[in-house]
Protein backbone atom coordinates (compact mmCIF):
# COMPACT_ATOMS: atom_id res chain seq x y z
CA UNK A 1 0.00 0.00 0.00
CA UNK A 2 2.63 2.62 0.92
CA UNK A 3 4.58 1.68 -2.27
CA UNK A 4 1.37 2.26 -4.18
CA UNK A 5 0.83 5.65 -2.71
CA UNK A 6 4.68 6.14 -3.22
CA UNK A 7 4.29 5.11 -7.09
CA UNK A 8 0.97 7.56 -7.39
CA UNK A 9 2.68 10.53 -5.95
CA UNK A 10 5.23 9.73 -8.79
CA UNK A 11 2.85 10.18 -11.56
CA UNK A 12 2.42 13.84 -12.21
CA UNK A 13 6.24 14.07 -11.98
CA UNK A 14 6.56 11.16 -15.03
CA UNK A 15 4.12 12.78 -17.03
CA UNK A 16 5.67 16.65 -16.96
CA UNK A 17 9.31 14.45 -17.87
CA UNK A 18 7.53 13.24 -20.70
CA UNK A 19 5.78 16.13 -22.04
CA UNK A 20 9.43 17.81 -21.20
CA UNK A 21 10.79 15.49 -23.77
CA UNK A 22 8.35 15.90 -26.64
CA UNK A 23 9.08 19.59 -25.83
CA UNK A 24 12.83 18.84 -26.42
CA UNK A 25 12.35 16.59 -29.80
CA UNK A 26 10.34 18.89 -31.61
CA UNK A 27 12.69 22.15 -30.73
CA UNK A 28 15.85 19.54 -32.57
CA UNK A 29 13.59 19.05 -35.52
CA UNK A 30 12.53 22.17 -36.08
CA UNK A 31 16.68 23.13 -35.51
CA UNK A 32 18.24 20.19 -37.46
CA UNK A 33 20.88 21.58 -39.91
CA UNK A 34 19.39 22.80 -43.37
CA UNK A 35 21.34 20.47 -45.69
CA UNK A 36 19.91 17.53 -43.78
CA UNK A 37 17.26 16.12 -45.87
CA UNK A 38 15.25 13.48 -45.20
CA UNK A 39 13.57 10.26 -46.86
CA UNK A 40 11.24 7.64 -45.79
CA UNK A 41 11.75 4.59 -48.51
CA UNK A 42 8.16 3.66 -47.51
CA UNK A 43 6.47 6.69 -47.17
CA UNK A 44 6.23 7.15 -43.90
CA UNK A 45 5.06 10.27 -41.85
CA UNK A 46 6.63 11.31 -38.45
CA UNK A 47 3.82 10.21 -37.31
CA UNK A 48 3.42 6.74 -38.34
CA UNK A 49 7.25 6.50 -37.27
CA UNK A 50 5.73 6.89 -34.13
CA UNK A 51 2.56 5.86 -33.19
CA UNK A 52 4.02 2.44 -35.00
CA UNK A 53 6.75 2.40 -33.61
CA UNK A 54 6.84 -0.69 -31.94
CA UNK A 55 5.52 -3.03 -34.68
CA UNK A 56 7.70 -1.49 -37.01
CA UNK A 57 10.39 -2.76 -35.35
CA UNK A 58 9.37 -6.39 -35.06
CA UNK A 59 11.63 -8.39 -37.49
CA UNK A 60 9.73 -9.15 -40.63
CA UNK A 61 7.52 -6.46 -40.32
CA UNK A 62 9.62 -3.14 -41.29
CA UNK A 63 8.64 -0.08 -43.05
CA UNK A 64 7.36 -1.14 -46.41
CA UNK A 65 5.01 -4.08 -44.33
CA UNK A 66 3.77 -0.72 -42.68
CA UNK A 67 2.65 0.86 -46.03
CA UNK A 68 1.40 -2.12 -47.27
CA UNK A 69 -0.72 -2.26 -44.24
CA UNK A 70 -1.48 1.61 -44.85
CA UNK A 71 -2.69 1.30 -48.47
CA UNK A 72 -4.68 -1.90 -47.60
CA UNK A 73 -8.51 -2.33 -47.80
CA UNK A 74 -9.75 -5.00 -45.72
CA UNK A 75 -13.72 -5.48 -45.50
CA UNK A 76 -14.79 -6.94 -42.03
CA UNK A 77 -17.99 -9.13 -41.58
CA UNK A 78 -19.25 -9.05 -38.65
CA UNK A 79 -18.82 -6.80 -35.46
CA UNK A 80 -19.51 -8.18 -32.63
CA UNK A 81 -16.89 -11.06 -30.92
CA UNK A 82 -14.62 -11.84 -33.53
CA UNK A 83 -14.92 -8.22 -35.25
CA UNK A 84 -14.29 -6.86 -31.91
CA UNK A 85 -10.67 -7.63 -31.80
CA UNK A 86 -10.32 -8.00 -35.85
CA UNK A 87 -11.66 -4.64 -36.24
CA UNK A 88 -10.09 -2.67 -33.25
CA UNK A 89 -6.37 -4.31 -34.25
CA UNK A 90 -6.21 -3.61 -37.69
CA UNK A 91 -7.70 0.02 -36.78
CA UNK A 92 -4.97 0.57 -34.35
CA UNK A 93 -2.28 -1.16 -36.51
CA UNK A 94 -3.30 1.27 -39.44
CA UNK A 95 -5.05 -0.40 -41.84
CA UNK A 96 -5.94 2.36 -44.34
CA UNK A 97 -9.50 1.40 -45.11
CA UNK A 98 -11.84 -0.97 -43.00
CA UNK A 99 -15.42 -1.63 -44.28
CA UNK A 100 -17.52 -3.19 -41.69
CA UNK A 101 -21.22 -4.66 -42.64
CA UNK A 102 -23.39 -5.74 -39.78
CA UNK A 103 -27.07 -5.43 -39.63
CA UNK A 104 -27.58 -6.29 -35.89
CA UNK A 105 -27.96 -3.58 -33.37
CA UNK A 106 -25.71 -3.71 -30.23
CA UNK A 107 -27.61 -5.78 -27.41
CA UNK A 108 -26.80 -5.90 -23.38
CA UNK A 109 -26.15 -10.01 -24.69
CA UNK A 110 -22.90 -8.81 -26.68
CA UNK A 111 -21.05 -6.75 -23.96
CA UNK A 112 -19.40 -9.25 -22.26
CA UNK A 113 -17.40 -10.05 -24.74
CA UNK A 114 -18.29 -7.53 -27.68
CA UNK A 115 -15.65 -4.76 -26.80
CA UNK A 116 -15.95 -2.62 -29.08
CA UNK A 117 -19.08 -1.76 -27.98
CA UNK A 118 -20.19 -0.02 -24.50
CA UNK A 119 -23.66 0.32 -22.37
CA UNK A 120 -23.93 3.43 -24.06
CA UNK A 121 -24.22 2.08 -27.65
CA UNK A 122 -26.74 -0.47 -26.87
CA UNK A 123 -29.87 0.16 -28.87
CA UNK A 124 -27.21 1.42 -32.00
CA UNK A 125 -25.98 0.12 -35.05
CA UNK A 126 -23.33 -2.39 -34.35
CA UNK A 127 -21.44 -1.09 -38.16
CA UNK A 128 -22.15 2.52 -36.66
CA UNK A 129 -20.74 1.40 -33.27
CA UNK A 130 -17.86 -0.03 -34.62
CA UNK A 131 -17.27 2.87 -36.32
CA UNK A 132 -17.21 5.02 -33.79
CA UNK A 133 -14.83 2.77 -32.09
CA UNK A 134 -12.30 2.74 -35.11
CA UNK A 135 -12.18 6.55 -35.28
CA UNK A 136 -11.66 6.47 -31.09
CA UNK A 137 -8.90 4.41 -31.42
CA UNK A 138 -7.19 6.16 -34.90
CA UNK A 139 -9.00 8.60 -36.67
CA UNK A 140 -6.53 8.19 -39.67
CA UNK A 141 -7.99 5.19 -40.68
CA UNK A 142 -11.19 5.46 -43.37
CA UNK A 143 -14.03 3.31 -42.54
CA UNK A 144 -16.92 2.45 -44.76
CA UNK A 145 -20.00 1.79 -42.53
CA UNK A 146 -22.35 -1.42 -44.40
CA UNK A 147 -25.30 -1.23 -41.69
CA UNK A 148 -27.12 -4.63 -43.22
CA UNK A 149 -26.54 -7.99 -43.54
CA UNK A 150 -24.78 -9.39 -46.72
CA UNK A 151 -26.56 -10.74 -49.60
CA UNK A 152 -26.44 -12.10 -53.21
CA UNK A 153 -27.04 -8.70 -54.28
CA UNK A 154 -24.88 -6.71 -52.28
CA UNK A 155 -21.29 -9.27 -51.88
CA UNK A 156 -19.65 -9.25 -54.74
CA UNK A 157 -19.60 -4.97 -55.27
CA UNK A 158 -18.16 -4.88 -51.61
CA UNK A 159 -15.88 -8.27 -52.11
CA UNK A 160 -14.60 -6.57 -55.30
CA UNK A 161 -13.26 -3.49 -53.91
CA UNK A 162 -11.22 -4.56 -51.03
CA UNK A 163 -7.57 -6.40 -50.36
CA UNK A 164 -8.78 -9.44 -47.96
CA UNK A 165 -11.84 -10.36 -46.62
CA UNK A 166 -12.59 -11.39 -43.34
CA UNK A 167 -15.17 -13.07 -41.64
CA UNK A 168 -16.22 -12.97 -38.21
CA UNK A 169 -19.98 -13.40 -37.16
CA UNK A 170 -21.23 -16.03 -35.65
CA UNK A 171 -23.22 -17.54 -38.18
CA UNK A 172 -22.28 -20.62 -39.90
CA UNK A 173 -24.55 -20.16 -43.20
CA UNK A 174 -22.50 -16.33 -43.50
CA UNK A 175 -19.43 -18.72 -43.24
CA UNK A 176 -20.13 -20.18 -46.38
CA UNK A 177 -21.59 -17.45 -47.86
CA UNK A 178 -18.75 -15.60 -47.70
CA UNK A 179 -16.56 -18.19 -48.77
CA UNK A 180 -18.17 -18.32 -51.94
CA UNK A 181 -18.39 -14.93 -52.53
CA UNK A 182 -14.43 -14.31 -51.93
CA UNK A 183 -14.16 -18.08 -54.16
CA UNK A 184 -15.86 -16.05 -57.11
CA UNK A 185 -14.23 -12.90 -56.97
CA UNK A 186 -10.80 -14.66 -56.01
CA UNK A 187 -10.48 -12.97 -53.18
CA UNK A 188 -8.54 -14.22 -49.76
CA UNK A 189 -10.53 -14.31 -47.25
CA UNK A 190 -10.02 -15.27 -43.28
CA UNK A 191 -13.05 -17.44 -41.73
CA UNK A 192 -13.11 -18.29 -38.03
CA UNK A 193 -15.27 -19.24 -35.40
CA UNK A 194 -15.49 -19.32 -31.97
CA UNK A 195 -18.12 -21.53 -29.74
CA UNK A 196 -17.97 -22.75 -26.08
CA UNK A 197 -14.11 -22.98 -25.12
CA UNK A 198 -12.96 -23.33 -28.82
CA UNK A 199 -12.47 -21.72 -31.97
CA UNK A 200 -11.00 -22.06 -35.88
CA UNK A 201 -9.53 -19.57 -37.78
CA UNK A 202 -7.71 -20.41 -41.51
CA UNK A 203 -6.90 -18.33 -43.97
CA UNK A 204 -8.20 -19.58 -47.44
CA UNK A 205 -6.04 -17.86 -50.33
CA UNK A 206 -7.41 -17.89 -54.00
CA UNK A 207 -5.27 -20.74 -55.13
CA UNK A 208 -5.88 -22.76 -52.26
CA UNK A 209 -8.19 -25.15 -50.69
CA UNK A 210 -11.58 -23.29 -49.79
CA UNK A 211 -13.81 -23.73 -46.32
CA UNK A 212 -15.96 -25.75 -48.40
CA UNK A 213 -13.14 -28.02 -49.44
CA UNK A 214 -12.84 -28.61 -45.43
CA UNK A 215 -16.34 -28.42 -44.69
CA UNK A 216 -17.90 -29.52 -47.62
CA UNK A 217 -21.03 -30.42 -45.95
CA UNK A 218 -22.86 -27.89 -43.43
CA UNK A 219 -24.56 -30.40 -39.76
CA UNK A 220 -27.58 -31.14 -39.91
CA UNK A 221 -30.26 -29.00 -37.76
CA UNK A 222 -29.58 -30.53 -34.96
CA UNK A 223 -25.95 -29.41 -34.23
CA UNK A 224 -26.38 -25.88 -35.79
CA UNK A 225 -26.18 -23.39 -32.92
CA UNK A 226 -25.46 -19.98 -32.54
CA UNK A 227 -24.31 -18.35 -29.45
CA UNK A 228 -27.34 -17.36 -28.46
CA UNK A 229 -28.05 -20.80 -27.21
CA UNK A 230 -24.57 -22.25 -27.13
CA UNK A 231 -22.78 -19.90 -25.40
CA UNK A 232 -19.18 -18.63 -25.67
CA UNK A 233 -16.60 -17.31 -22.75
CA UNK A 234 -15.53 -13.70 -23.93
CA UNK A 235 -11.63 -14.45 -24.14
CA UNK A 236 -12.22 -17.08 -26.88
CA UNK A 237 -13.69 -14.91 -29.60
CA UNK A 238 -10.97 -12.67 -28.28
CA UNK A 239 -8.10 -15.15 -28.75
CA UNK A 240 -9.62 -16.43 -32.12
CA UNK A 241 -10.09 -12.70 -33.45
CA UNK A 242 -7.08 -11.73 -32.56
CA UNK A 243 -5.46 -14.23 -34.61
CA UNK A 244 -7.61 -13.29 -37.28
CA UNK A 245 -6.22 -9.87 -36.90
CA UNK A 246 -2.76 -11.29 -36.79
CA UNK A 247 -3.14 -13.80 -39.94
CA UNK A 248 -4.36 -10.26 -41.80
CA UNK A 249 -1.24 -7.60 -40.82
CA UNK A 250 0.85 -10.49 -41.81
CA UNK A 251 -0.87 -11.66 -45.37
CA UNK A 252 -1.52 -7.71 -46.25
CA UNK A 253 2.36 -7.10 -44.45
CA UNK A 254 4.17 -9.79 -47.09
CA UNK A 255 5.74 -8.79 -50.07
CA UNK A 256 2.80 -9.98 -52.42
CA UNK A 257 4.77 -12.32 -54.10
CA UNK A 258 6.00 -14.36 -51.31
CA UNK A 259 2.22 -14.59 -49.71
CA UNK A 260 1.67 -17.97 -51.92
CA UNK A 261 4.71 -19.91 -50.06
CA UNK A 262 3.11 -19.14 -46.56
CA UNK A 263 -0.63 -18.25 -46.25
CA UNK A 264 -3.17 -20.39 -47.25
CA UNK A 265 -1.61 -23.18 -45.64
CA UNK A 266 -3.19 -24.60 -41.94
CA UNK A 267 -6.70 -24.70 -40.18
CA UNK A 268 -5.63 -23.17 -36.56
CA UNK A 269 -7.62 -24.38 -33.80
CA UNK A 270 -8.16 -23.08 -30.23
CA UNK A 271 -8.98 -25.29 -27.30
CA UNK A 272 -9.55 -23.48 -24.45
CA UNK A 273 -10.62 -26.05 -22.30
CA UNK A 274 -8.78 -25.77 -18.80
CA UNK A 275 -6.84 -29.04 -19.25
CA UNK A 276 -6.28 -28.93 -22.54
CA UNK A 277 -5.43 -25.23 -23.30
CA UNK A 278 -3.68 -24.37 -26.07
CA UNK A 279 -3.34 -23.80 -30.00
CA UNK A 280 -3.19 -26.87 -32.43
CA UNK A 281 -3.38 -26.60 -36.32
CA UNK A 282 -3.99 -29.09 -39.25
CA UNK A 283 -1.95 -29.22 -42.84
CA UNK A 284 -4.44 -27.93 -45.08
CA UNK A 285 -4.62 -30.08 -48.35
CA UNK A 286 -2.36 -28.61 -51.14
CA UNK A 287 -4.89 -28.05 -53.38
CA UNK A 288 -8.71 -27.76 -54.36
CA UNK A 289 -10.67 -30.58 -53.25
CA UNK A 290 -12.57 -32.53 -56.29
CA UNK A 291 -15.52 -33.24 -54.07
CA UNK A 292 -16.17 -29.76 -53.51
CA UNK A 293 -19.26 -28.47 -54.23
CA UNK A 294 -17.61 -24.79 -55.10
CA UNK A 295 -13.93 -25.98 -56.57
CA UNK A 296 -14.24 -29.64 -58.00
CA UNK A 297 -13.12 -28.76 -62.25
CA UNK A 298 -15.07 -30.92 -63.03
CA UNK A 299 -18.90 -30.57 -61.72
CA UNK A 300 -19.19 -27.87 -59.26
CA UNK A 301 -22.80 -28.15 -58.33
CA UNK A 302 -22.36 -23.94 -56.86
CA UNK A 303 -21.90 -21.53 -59.73
CA UNK A 304 -23.38 -18.31 -58.69
CA UNK A 305 -24.42 -16.87 -55.92
CA UNK A 306 -28.24 -17.15 -55.82
CA UNK A 307 -29.98 -13.85 -54.99
CA UNK A 308 -31.99 -13.91 -51.39
CA UNK A 309 -32.84 -10.96 -48.37
CA UNK A 310 -30.69 -11.69 -45.58
CA UNK A 311 -28.31 -14.62 -44.42
CA UNK A 312 -28.31 -13.68 -40.73
CA UNK A 313 -28.33 -17.00 -38.73
CA UNK A 314 -31.10 -17.91 -40.76
CA UNK A 315 -30.32 -21.62 -42.15
CA UNK A 316 -33.52 -22.63 -43.99
CA UNK A 317 -32.95 -19.74 -46.51
CA UNK A 318 -29.25 -21.40 -46.50
CA UNK A 319 -30.06 -24.39 -47.15
CA UNK A 320 -32.15 -23.60 -50.08
CA UNK A 321 -30.45 -20.92 -51.22
CA UNK A 322 -26.79 -22.03 -51.41
CA UNK A 323 -26.37 -25.50 -50.40
CA UNK A 324 -27.57 -27.98 -52.63
CA UNK A 325 -26.96 -31.60 -50.90
CA UNK A 326 -28.63 -29.73 -47.40
CA UNK A 327 -31.29 -31.44 -46.15
CA UNK A 328 -34.73 -29.94 -45.42
CA UNK A 329 -36.05 -28.63 -41.94
CA UNK A 330 -37.78 -31.45 -40.51
CA UNK A 331 -41.55 -30.81 -40.68
CA UNK A 332 -43.07 -27.86 -43.15
CA UNK A 333 -46.33 -26.28 -42.75
CA UNK A 334 -48.00 -22.95 -41.05
CA UNK A 335 -47.67 -23.07 -37.03
CA UNK A 336 -50.65 -21.29 -35.15
CA UNK A 337 -48.08 -18.67 -33.36
CA UNK A 338 -49.19 -16.72 -29.79
CA UNK A 339 -47.35 -13.98 -28.16
CA UNK A 340 -46.64 -13.52 -24.62
CA UNK A 341 -48.94 -10.89 -24.48
CA UNK A 342 -52.06 -12.95 -26.10
CA UNK A 343 -50.73 -15.71 -23.68
CA UNK A 344 -50.93 -13.80 -20.50
CA UNK A 345 -55.02 -12.96 -21.39
CA UNK A 346 -55.98 -17.32 -21.01
CA UNK A 347 -57.44 -19.26 -18.86
CA UNK A 348 -54.21 -20.50 -17.21
CA UNK A 349 -56.33 -23.97 -16.16
CA UNK A 350 -56.54 -24.48 -19.67
CA UNK A 351 -53.12 -23.83 -21.09
CA UNK A 352 -50.07 -26.17 -21.20
CA UNK A 353 -47.06 -24.62 -21.32
CA UNK A 354 -44.02 -26.83 -22.84
CA UNK A 355 -41.09 -25.71 -22.56
CA UNK A 356 -38.39 -27.36 -25.11
CA UNK A 357 -35.01 -25.73 -24.24
CA UNK A 358 -32.20 -27.85 -22.81
CA UNK A 359 -32.52 -28.47 -19.22
CA UNK A 360 -29.43 -25.85 -18.55
CA UNK A 361 -31.47 -22.54 -19.88
CA UNK A 362 -34.19 -23.65 -16.67
CA UNK A 363 -31.48 -22.89 -14.28
CA UNK A 364 -31.42 -19.30 -15.00
CA UNK A 365 -35.31 -18.58 -15.50
CA UNK A 366 -38.39 -20.90 -16.13
CA UNK A 367 -42.17 -20.77 -15.25
CA UNK A 368 -43.27 -23.01 -13.20
CA UNK A 369 -46.01 -25.78 -13.64
CA UNK A 370 -44.63 -25.97 -17.36
CA UNK A 371 -44.24 -29.15 -18.83
CA UNK A 372 -40.59 -29.80 -20.05
CA UNK A 373 -38.60 -31.44 -22.73
CA UNK A 374 -36.08 -30.71 -25.14
CA UNK A 375 -37.35 -30.57 -28.27
CA UNK A 376 -34.66 -33.35 -29.77
CA UNK A 377 -36.33 -35.68 -27.27
CA UNK A 378 -40.08 -34.77 -27.65
CA UNK A 379 -39.48 -35.56 -31.81
CA UNK A 380 -37.05 -38.71 -31.18
CA UNK A 381 -38.05 -40.41 -27.68
CA UNK A 382 -41.76 -42.67 -27.67
CA UNK A 383 -41.38 -42.19 -23.81
CA UNK A 384 -41.40 -38.65 -24.31
CA UNK A 385 -44.23 -38.57 -26.72
CA UNK A 386 -46.53 -41.17 -24.20
CA UNK A 387 -45.57 -38.52 -21.84
CA UNK A 388 -46.76 -35.44 -23.18
CA UNK A 389 -49.52 -36.71 -24.41
CA UNK A 390 -50.99 -38.52 -20.89
CA UNK A 391 -50.12 -34.49 -20.13
CA UNK A 392 -52.44 -32.92 -22.35
CA UNK A 393 -55.32 -35.66 -21.48
CA UNK A 394 -55.03 -34.84 -17.63
CA UNK A 395 -54.89 -31.16 -18.41
CA UNK A 396 -58.57 -31.66 -20.58
CA UNK A 397 -59.69 -33.68 -18.06
CA UNK A 398 -59.03 -31.09 -15.37
CA UNK A 399 -61.07 -28.95 -17.34
CA UNK A 400 -63.63 -30.41 -17.58
CA UNK A 401 -63.12 -31.54 -21.34
CA UNK A 402 -63.19 -28.14 -22.67
CA UNK A 403 -60.61 -27.53 -25.13
CA UNK A 404 -56.49 -26.88 -23.89
CA UNK A 405 -54.28 -24.78 -25.35
CA UNK A 406 -50.88 -26.79 -25.79
CA UNK A 407 -48.07 -23.59 -26.29
CA UNK A 408 -44.51 -24.37 -26.81
CA UNK A 409 -41.43 -21.83 -26.40
CA UNK A 410 -38.17 -22.26 -26.36
CA UNK A 411 -34.94 -19.65 -26.30
CA UNK A 412 -35.75 -17.79 -29.84
CA UNK A 413 -39.09 -19.25 -31.06
CA UNK A 414 -36.54 -21.97 -33.61
CA UNK A 415 -36.77 -24.88 -32.35
CA UNK A 416 -40.46 -24.38 -30.46
CA UNK A 417 -41.72 -24.13 -34.02
CA UNK A 418 -39.90 -27.55 -34.36
CA UNK A 419 -41.77 -28.76 -31.94
CA UNK A 420 -45.25 -27.32 -32.34
CA UNK A 421 -45.31 -28.64 -36.07
CA UNK A 422 -44.77 -31.88 -34.30
CA UNK A 423 -47.47 -31.54 -31.92
CA UNK A 424 -49.78 -30.12 -33.99
CA UNK A 425 -49.58 -33.42 -35.97
CA UNK A 426 -49.01 -35.68 -33.16
CA UNK A 427 -51.94 -34.37 -31.11
CA UNK A 428 -54.53 -33.82 -33.93
CA UNK A 429 -56.60 -36.45 -32.51
CA UNK A 430 -56.59 -34.57 -29.08
CA UNK A 431 -58.97 -31.79 -27.44
CA UNK A 432 -56.38 -29.05 -28.12
CA UNK A 433 -55.07 -26.08 -30.38
CA UNK A 434 -51.42 -26.28 -30.57
CA UNK A 435 -49.36 -22.90 -31.32
CA UNK A 436 -45.81 -21.63 -30.30
CA UNK A 437 -44.48 -18.33 -29.09
CA UNK A 438 -42.37 -16.41 -31.35
CA UNK A 439 -39.16 -14.91 -30.27
CA UNK A 440 -39.32 -16.78 -27.00
CA UNK A 441 -37.78 -16.20 -24.19
CA UNK A 442 -35.42 -13.85 -25.61
CA UNK A 443 -38.28 -11.73 -26.61
CA UNK A 444 -40.04 -12.57 -23.08
CA UNK A 445 -37.07 -10.77 -21.36
CA UNK A 446 -36.83 -7.86 -24.25
CA UNK B 1 -13.39 -55.87 -34.40
CA UNK B 2 -11.46 -52.58 -33.43
CA UNK B 3 -12.69 -51.07 -29.62
CA UNK B 4 -11.38 -48.68 -27.85
CA UNK B 5 -8.97 -49.61 -25.25
CA UNK B 6 -9.47 -48.38 -22.07
CA UNK B 7 -6.52 -46.06 -21.49
CA UNK B 8 -3.77 -44.24 -23.18
CA UNK B 9 -1.25 -46.59 -22.07
CA UNK B 10 -2.92 -49.27 -24.57
CA UNK B 11 -0.54 -51.45 -26.36
CA UNK B 12 0.64 -50.83 -29.77
CA UNK B 13 0.76 -52.66 -32.78
CA UNK B 14 0.54 -56.48 -31.91
CA UNK B 15 -1.48 -59.54 -32.56
CA UNK B 16 -5.35 -59.06 -31.58
CA UNK B 17 -7.60 -61.79 -29.55
CA UNK B 18 -8.05 -62.83 -33.73
CA UNK B 19 -4.62 -63.32 -34.02
CA UNK B 20 -4.62 -60.29 -36.27
CA UNK B 21 -2.47 -57.74 -36.42
CA UNK B 22 -3.68 -54.25 -35.37
CA UNK B 23 -2.50 -50.84 -35.17
CA UNK B 24 -3.47 -48.03 -32.20
CA UNK B 25 -4.77 -44.76 -32.92
CA UNK B 26 -5.06 -42.00 -30.43
CA UNK B 27 -8.44 -40.05 -31.20
CA UNK B 28 -9.19 -36.39 -30.27
CA UNK B 29 -12.69 -35.04 -30.35
CA UNK B 30 -13.53 -31.55 -30.70
CA UNK B 31 -15.92 -29.24 -30.70
CA UNK B 32 -19.52 -31.53 -31.22
CA UNK B 33 -18.19 -34.20 -31.45
CA UNK B 34 -16.57 -33.98 -27.83
CA UNK B 35 -19.59 -33.17 -26.54
CA UNK B 36 -21.49 -35.88 -28.17
CA UNK B 37 -18.35 -38.61 -27.23
CA UNK B 38 -18.36 -36.81 -23.61
CA UNK B 39 -14.82 -37.15 -24.02
CA UNK B 40 -11.58 -34.80 -25.13
CA UNK B 41 -9.48 -37.95 -26.05
CA UNK B 42 -10.00 -41.44 -26.53
CA UNK B 43 -7.44 -44.63 -27.69
CA UNK B 44 -8.59 -46.84 -30.09
CA UNK B 45 -7.34 -50.25 -31.50
CA UNK B 46 -8.36 -51.05 -34.94
CA UNK B 47 -7.61 -54.24 -37.12
CA UNK B 48 -4.54 -53.17 -39.57
CA UNK B 49 -4.90 -51.76 -42.94
CA UNK B 50 -8.44 -49.52 -41.45
CA UNK B 51 -9.14 -47.06 -42.60
CA UNK B 52 -10.46 -43.19 -41.34
CA UNK B 53 -13.87 -44.17 -42.94
CA UNK B 54 -13.35 -47.55 -40.94
CA UNK B 55 -12.92 -45.56 -37.74
CA UNK B 56 -15.78 -43.26 -38.26
CA UNK B 57 -18.03 -46.61 -38.55
CA UNK B 58 -16.95 -47.73 -35.47
CA UNK B 59 -17.44 -44.30 -33.54
CA UNK B 60 -20.59 -44.00 -34.71
CA UNK B 61 -21.60 -47.41 -33.67
CA UNK B 62 -20.19 -46.45 -29.91
CA UNK B 63 -21.49 -43.08 -29.99
CA UNK B 64 -25.09 -42.69 -31.68
CA UNK B 65 -25.36 -39.42 -31.54
CA UNK B 66 -22.11 -38.80 -33.77
CA UNK B 67 -24.07 -40.33 -36.86
CA UNK B 68 -24.95 -36.85 -37.53
CA UNK B 69 -22.26 -35.29 -38.02
CA UNK B 70 -20.78 -38.24 -40.28
CA UNK B 71 -19.70 -36.16 -43.60
CA UNK B 72 -19.58 -33.24 -41.52
CA UNK B 73 -16.25 -33.73 -39.96
CA UNK B 74 -12.73 -32.54 -41.11
CA UNK B 75 -10.39 -35.32 -40.10
CA UNK B 76 -6.70 -35.31 -39.66
CA UNK B 77 -4.36 -37.98 -39.11
CA UNK B 78 -0.65 -36.37 -37.45
CA UNK B 79 -1.92 -33.08 -37.66
CA UNK B 80 -2.64 -33.17 -41.43
CA UNK B 81 -6.30 -33.28 -43.55
CA UNK B 82 -6.72 -36.26 -44.79
CA UNK B 83 -10.08 -37.82 -46.96
CA UNK B 84 -11.93 -41.05 -45.55
CA UNK B 85 -9.86 -43.49 -47.27
CA UNK B 86 -6.39 -42.28 -45.07
CA UNK B 87 -4.84 -46.00 -43.87
CA UNK B 88 -4.22 -45.55 -40.29
CA UNK B 89 -0.95 -46.56 -38.78
CA UNK B 90 -0.30 -47.69 -35.00
CA UNK B 91 0.89 -44.36 -33.63
CA UNK B 92 -1.25 -42.24 -35.19
CA UNK B 93 -3.07 -39.37 -33.50
CA UNK B 94 -6.70 -38.92 -35.76
CA UNK B 95 -8.58 -35.06 -35.21
CA UNK B 96 -12.38 -35.27 -35.73
CA UNK B 97 -13.15 -31.48 -36.75
CA UNK B 98 -16.41 -30.33 -36.40
CA UNK B 99 -17.30 -26.62 -38.31
CA UNK B 100 -18.04 -24.83 -35.69
CA UNK B 101 -20.40 -21.39 -35.90
CA UNK B 102 -20.23 -18.79 -33.08
CA UNK B 103 -18.55 -15.64 -32.39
Amino acid sequence: MQILRQFRACEPSITEARQGEEKTKKKQIASAAPWLRETSDAGLSHEDLARFARQLAVPGFGAHAQARVRDAKVLVVGAGGLGSPVIGLLAAAGVGRLGVVDGDDVELSNLHRQLLHSEAEVGARKAESAARAVKRINSGVKVDVYPFYLSARNVMQLVAEVDLVIEATDSLASKYFVNDACRFAGKPVILAAAQGVEGQVALYAPHGPCYRCMFPQPPPRSHRTTCQEDGVLGPVPYMVGSLQALLALQYLGADPATRQEVFGKFLHMFDGAPEHLGMRRVKLPENRRKICALCSPTAPTIQSLRDSASFANDFELFATCNVVTAGAVPGEGKVATLSWDKLQGLDPKRVLLVDVREARFREMLRFEGSHNIFVDALVADKGEQARILECVRKQVATCGGRRVDVVAFCNRGNDSKIAARFLDTFLKEENCSVAHVPGGMASYLD
Amino acid sequence: MGDAADSGAAAGGGPARGGKRTVTVKVLYFARSREVSGRALETWRLEEGATTKDLEEKLVHKYEGLKELTGVCAWAVNEEYVDDSQVLADGDEVAIIPPISGG
